[in-house]
């Protein structure tokens, strides 16, 4: 009897055995909820770099498969003058002096804010680059076949507000470094009727703003957000580079590079580099993502944050030190970036002629 | 035994609502992801393969929740105005997500032309009595949208939250934008 009583008694739990079950399992909970918490954020910082990084790999490419079909339509005419219209006889009876290389159009990097002065000039970095490419865009309903219509087109980095374009339920206002496209409709190509350098002028106040309506869409538009630095070194091939016993990018040494200037001229070749393309230009691009500016807009909420060290990437020499130095700095403000960096051959290059 | 079952019901009942919330939550963000990885490729493979490529938006009602529930791509030909499928459809309600109508997306509610918008022909949109919206990107980039880039925005948001006069953003949305001129899509999150 005594027996049976014990085994009947052994059918529950005590007291102390409920207590410990409870105390293992809240244990269990508590971690699970935390290692859930970690890998929940884990998660979305991940999603949200590729989604960042996805929108400037999108960039990137855009910019390769563009600056790859730039052309400057090179042509020999005789030189009458010299000047901005050497083709030009001023008279009738003006003989001709010689042939001459000659070209309408422009290619043309170097620093941003030499290129584009003015009153945006303070929120441009790092570089910018233009040149005219057979891209078809026109304005016109019906043109979209007019694939092979010449456009100009320019990139550059600009740090502003997204007011004029956010959708009205995204309240936030975001300051941000973005990845600008110079892009004018074939209708607007003027280039044969101004003097080189100023066809691309307007470029950082053409951005699109509150009052773009549907028949006068903006020409430069935002193409990816959150790019501190756009790199542009045009360069020739190795082959021509120990020939020359020189580096690479001797052609644009300040990164500097404009196919309308008479520059490197030598006895054998007169005109030098001028209405040439280069024959190579490595692009290099710098992303960081929303987590990281949304950490920077919180640091600095009223100037541009200063990412790109004073002085940096105005040496082609310095281009790998200086990319170096620019990772410390955003490794120091804890910031997830990635580098995109590519060398693209120039299709329409005819840097033989030069050899 | 019954302390601790009431215990766990307890805390299954506290957590319930984060992990639907979460679950929510993590479907909206897919759709998203995944029109705009759409709207990626549809750019794509007009550039690589050189004629105009289309997205079109299937808007009929499901369970009474009105808007847009698929997607597809299809290739699309100017001079006769054929849309061919070039992959099945995309469905948001399987993951409990609208593509809302209204102010939340104003992209198709003004300057439609006659071959980017009209009642569904193929099937089983046909069926269902849907009525499609049309973006056609073509090679050089650009978009068939004739709206400014502040306008050019779809929102999706979970089937719980919608209401039938939707007039302001939910806690959670995903609303992507398309720039007309470029065909670039970006992503905005509360």
């Amino acid at each position: 009897m005594k027996l049976i009583h014990e085994k009947q008694r052994r059918h529950g739990f005590t007291l102390i055995e409920v207590a410990l079950s409870m105390v293992i399992l809240s244990i269990i909970l508590l971690i699970s909820v935390q290692v859930l918490g970690l890998t929940q954020r884990a998660w979305k910082r991940g999603v949200a770099r590729v989604e960042q990084f996805r929108e400037a790999r999108m960039a990137f490419e855009s910019i390769s498969e563009n600056l790859r079909q730039a052309i400057l339509n090179t042509y020999q005419a005789y030189q009458y003058n010299t000047g901005n219209t050497p083709t030009i006889p001023t008279s009738q009876t003006q003989s001709p002096k010689k042939y001459i290389r000659q070209s309408e159009l422009q290619f043309v990097t170097g620093q941003a804010q030499a290129l584009l002065p003015g009153g945006q000039a303070s929120a441009l970095v790092t570089q910018a680059m233009f040149f005219q490419a057979r891209l078809g865009l026109s304005d016109r309903l019906g043109y979209e076949g007019l694939s092979r219509l010449l456009c100009g087109r320019g990139y550059f980095v600009m740090y502003s507000g997204n007011d004029a374009f956010r959708p009205q339920h995204v309240s936030a206002q975001s300051l941000r470094f973005r990845l600008w496209e110079y892009r004018p409709p074939a209708e607007e190509n003027t280039i044969y009727s101004v003097e080189p350098g100023q066809w691309f002028l307007k470029a950082p106040t053409s951005i699109v703003t509150a009052s773009e309506t549907l028949t006068t869409p903006a020409d430069t538009r935002p193409i990816a957000e959150n790019i501190i630095a756009l790199i542009i070194s045009p360069q020739v091939t190795a082959d021509d580079a120990a020939l020359k016993k020189a580096t690479p990018w001797w052609i644009a040494p300040k990164y500097a590079f404009d196919s309308t200037e008479l520059v490197n001229a030598t006895t054998d070749s007169p005109q030098g580099t001028q209405h040439m393309l280069p024959p190579k230009v490595v692009v290099t691009l710098v992303a960081i993502d929303e987590a990281s500016a949304r950490k920077l807009a919180v640091k600095y909420p009223d100037t541009m944050p200063q990412l790109v060290p004073t002085g940096a990437f105005t040496l082609a020499d310095n281009r790998q030190k200086d990319l170096k130095e620019l990772a410390t700095k955003l490794r120091a403000e804890q910031l997830n970036y990635q580098v995109f960096s590519t060398t693209i051959n120039m299709r329409n290059s005819k840097w033989g002629l030069l050899r | 035994m019954v302390i601790v079952v009431a215990i766990v019901t307890m805390l299954i009942a506290v957590a319930t609502p984060y992990t639907l919330g979460a679950l929510q939550s993590a479907n909206l963000t897919s759709a998203g992801d995944t029109l705009m990885q759409k709207f990626a490729m549809v750019q794509q493979r007009s550039l690589t393969e050189n004629r105009p490529v289309g997205l079109d938006f299937y808007y009929y009602d499901n369970d009474n929740i009105k808007g847009c529930h698929a997607v597809q791509m299809i290739s699309f030909d100017p001079a006769t105005n054929l849309a061919t499928p070039l992959e099945p459809p995309v469905y948001f309600n399987k993951q409990n997500v609208v593509l809302v109508e209204g102010p939340l997306s104003p992209m198709f509610s003004t300057n439609q032309t006659a071959s980017s918008t009209g009642s569904a022909t193929l099937n089983p949109f046909q069926a269902l009595g849907a009525t499609f919206h049309r973006v056609i990107f073509y090679p050089n980039g650009s978009t068939s949208l004739r709206v400014p880039l502040r306008t050019a925005y779809l929102t999706l948001i979970s089937t719980k939250s919608y209401q039938a006069d939707l007039s302001e953003a939910p806690p959670n949305f995903y609303t992507v934008q398309i720039d007309p001129v470029t065909g670039r899509g970006h992503s905005h999150r509360p």
